[in-house]
C-alpha cells in the first residue's frame, strides 16, 4: 500500500536518513526501533507531511505521492500522533480532537462552531479508547495518559488507513499500555496498517507483526517478528549486530 | 481534594483571578464616587463611556493581536493616521460620507495586513514590524496634512461620534458591537479557535494543518481595521483632525487588554476582560482628572495598576487549579 523508496534527509550539514526503504501494507502493525537520533521521528514526519525527504519518493497504492504540509498526507488518510502529542494546553480535549477540521453549522454565509457534536463525538471516541478525558476540560489540566487518548483520538476521526504512532506507550500507566495496545490490534484487524516508534521491546513484541530498525538514519534489519528476538533487535539497535 | 486552609487559600486565589477584576473595578468606582465629587453624575458616566469608545475599540482588535502571541504598536498611530484621512477625504476632496468611511477603514486594513504580510513572510515579530508602522503611520499623517489640523468637517458626519439613539451615544453603541463582534470571533468561529491555538502552541496548530501565517495576518488586520475605525470615531467626536493626537493612547490601549487578563504570552485572553480593563483605565483617568491628579502622577498610577493586574494574572493562573 505504501512504499518509501531510498528517501534521505538532510538538516543542513546533517544525514538524518540515508537511502532507506519499507513498504507497508493494510493490516499490518510496523515496528520501528533504533536509538536516539536515529531517524526514526523524522522519516515518520515525512510520511505524515511535516518534511518533504530531501531524496527519494513515497508512493501510496502504486502512485506517487508527495506531502508538502500535513494535511495533504490527512486527506491520504494518514494520521500521526506525535511524540510530543502536539496539544495546545490552553484548548480543551474536544477543540483539540478537531483542530483543524472543526465541526460547524452554517448561518447564511457565515459558519459557527458546533460544540455539541463536536463535545459529543470526542466523548464517543474518549468511551472508544476506554479512557477518562472529559470533551469540555482543558488539555492543560490533564494527565499524561488523558493527554495521550486525545491525540490518539485525533485520528480516530476520519477513517484513516495508516496510523503512525511515535512512542504512544512512553508516558502512560500499564493499564492504559495495554489498552492501547488492544487499540492497534483492533485498527490492525479492520485492515487499518500501523507504524508503531517505541522504545519498549515488550510493547513492540506484544503486537507488531514486523519490525524495521534504523541506526544512525539507515536500515539495518527489515523482517517479521516472529523471526527476531529481543537480543538481535537489541544488538541491531547498539551495532553490536551490524545489520541482518 | 485538599483539606483545610489550603483548600481555601486556592480557592480564594482562584476567585479572586476570575472576578478579581470586576471587584478591582467596583472598588475603584466606589473610591472615585466618593472622593469626586461630580463621578457619579449621567453626564459624567456618559462622558466615561464615550471616552472608552476608541480606547475600547483598539483595545479589542489588539487584544485578538495579543492572544496570537504577538503584539500592535502601531494602533494609537493607524488610529490618528484615520482620523487624518477620513478628515482630508471628507474636507479636501469633498467626498461623501459612506465612501469616506470605507476608504479609511481600508487603511487600516492596509496597514494591518502588511504588518502581518512582512513580519510573517520574512520571519519577524509583528512587534518590530508595528513598531515600523507606528512611525511610518504617524509620518504619514503629518506629512499629507502638512503638520495641520484639519476642520469643517460635514455635519452629518457628527452623528457618530456624538449623536444619540435615545439615551444611549451611538459610538458607545458601535463599541458594543465592535465588543460582541470580537467576542463572537474568537468563541464561536474556527478561525477563533485557530488564533488561541496559534497563541498556545504555534508548533501544534501547524502539525494540525493550521495555517499560522494566515492567522496572523487576519489578527494584525482586524487591528488594523478596529485603530481605523476608532480614528474615524474620535474625527467625528471631535469633528477635527490632528495629524499629532492619541500619542498615549496606545499605552491606554495596552493597559486595557492587559489588565483584562489577556496574556502577553499569548493563547488566553477574553473580551468581557478587555471590556472591563477599558472601564478600568478610562474611569481611572476621568477620576483623577476631577480630582485635580496631573497627567503625570495619573502616568504613575496607569503603571501600578498594570503591575498589579500582572500580579494577579501570574498568581491566579499558577495557584489555582
Amino acid at each position: 500500500m505504501l512504499s518509501l523508496n531510498s528517501i534521505s534527509k538532510n538538516f543542513g550539514s546533517i544525514r538524518a536518513l540515508n537511502s532507506v526503504s519499507l513498504t507497508l501494507n493494510p493490516g499490518e502493525v510496523l515496528g520501528l526501533m533504533g536509538d536516539n537520533g536515529a531517524g526514526k521521528s523524522t522519516l515518520v514526519k515525512i510520511v505524515a507531511g511535516s518534511f518533504l525527504p530531501s531524496e527519494g519518493a513515497m508512493h501510496l497504492d502504486g502512485e506517487e505521492v508527495k506531502f508538502s504540509r500535513p494535511l495533504d498526507a490527512r486527506h491520504n488518510k494518514i494520521e500521526i500522533v506525535y511524540q510530543d502529542l502536539a496539544l495546545c494546553n490552553n484548548l480543551t480535549a474536544a477543540q483539540n480532537v478537531f483542530l483543524g477540521r472543526e465541526l460547524k453549522h452554517r448561518l447564511g454565509p457565515l459558519s459557527f462552531l458546533d460544540y455539541r457534536s463536536m463535545n459529543k463525538k470526542a466523548e464517543e471516541l474518549f468511551d472508544e479508547l476506554k479512557s477518562s478525558p472529559r470533551p469540555r476540560d482543558l488539555v492543560r489540566q490533564m494527565s499524561g495518559g488523558q493527554r495521550q487518548a486525545v491525540a490518539i483520538a485525533r485520528t480516530l476521526l476520519s477513517e484513516a488507513r495508516i496510523i503512525l504512532m511515535d512512542e504512544p506507550t512512553a508516558a502512560i500507566s500499564v493499564r492504559q499500555v495495554s489498552e492501547v495496545l488492544d487499540l492497534m490490534r483492533r485498527l490492525r484487524d479492520e485492515n487499518v496498517a500501523i507504524v508503531f516508534i517505541s522504545h519498549r521491546m515488550p510493547d513492540v513484541f506484544a503486537v507488531c507483526d514486523r519490525i524495521i530498525v534504523l541506526r544512525h538514519g539507515e536500515k539495518v534489519a527489515d523482517k517479521r517478528i516472529a523471526q527476531s528476538s529481543t537480543e538481535e533487535v537489541t544488538g541491531l539497535i547498539t551495532g553490536a549486530i551490524s545489520s541482518v | 481534594m485538599k483539606k483545610g486552609t489550603e483548600f481555601i487559600g486556592l480557592n480564594f486565589l482562584s476567585f479572586v483571578s476570575k472576578y478579581g477584576l470586576v471587584f478591582a473595578l467596583f472598588i475603584m468606582l466606589t473610591i472615585l464616587s466618593v472622593t469626586a465629587e461630580y463621578f457619579l453624575t449621567y453626564s459624567n458616566i456618559t462622558n466615561i463611556l464615550l471616552q472608552s469608545v476608541n480606547i475600547g475599540i483598539m483595545a479589542a482588535g489588539l487584544t485578538v493581536v495579543i492572544i496570537v502571541a504577538e503584539i500592535d504598536l502601531a494602533v494609537a498611530a493607524i488610529q490618528t493616521l484615520a482620523a487624518v484621512v477620513v478628515a482630508m477625504l471628507l474636507v479636501n476632496y469633498g467626498i461623501p460620507i459612506f465612501p469616506a468611511i470605507v476608504l479609511t477603514l481600508f487603511v487600516g486594513i492596509i496597514a494591518g495586513a502588511f504588518s502581518g504580510v512582512f513580519a510573517g513572510w520574512f520571519a519577524i515579530p509583528a512587534f518590530i514590524l508595528t513598531l515600523a508602522m507606528n512611525s511610518l503611520a504617524r509620518g504619514t499623517a503629518l506629512i499629507i496634512t502638512d503638520q495641520n489640523s484639519i476642520w469643517g468637517l460635514p455635519e452629518g458626519f457628527a452623528f457618530i461620534g456624538q449623536g444619540y439613539v435615545g439615551p444611549v451615544p451611538f459610538a458607545v453603541i458601535i463599541m458594543v458591537l465592535v465588543f460582541v463582534v470580537v467576542h463572537v470571533l474568537l468563541t464561536r468561529t474556527s478561525l477563533g479557535t485557530y488564533i488561541y491555538a496559534v497563541g498556545g502552541n504555534i508548533e501544534a496548530a501547524r502539525a494540525n494543518g493550521i495555517n499560522v501565517f494566515l492567522v496572523k495576518v487576519l489578527a494584525l488586520t482586524i487591528s488594523g481595521f478596529c485603530s481605523a475605525l476608532a480614528g474615524i470615531v474620535i474625527a467625528s467626536r471631535l469633528m477635527a483632525a490632528q495629524p499629532i493626537m492619541g500619542l498615549w493612547d496606545l499605552m491606554d490601549v495596552i493597559a486595557a487588554v492587559v489588565i483584562g487578563g489577556t496574556s502577553l504570552l499569548g493563547g488566553e485572553g477574553r473580551i468581557i476582560g478587555t471590556v472591563i480593563g477599558t472601564l478600568i483605565i478610562v474611569s481611572m483617568r476621568n477620576g483623577l482628572n476631577l480630582l485635580g491628579i496631573s497627567p503625570d502622577w495619573q502616568l504613575i498610577g496607569i503603571g501600578v495598576i498594570i503591575v498589579l493586574a500582572i500580579l494577579f494574572d501570574y498568581f491566579g493562573r499558577n495557584k489555582a487549579i
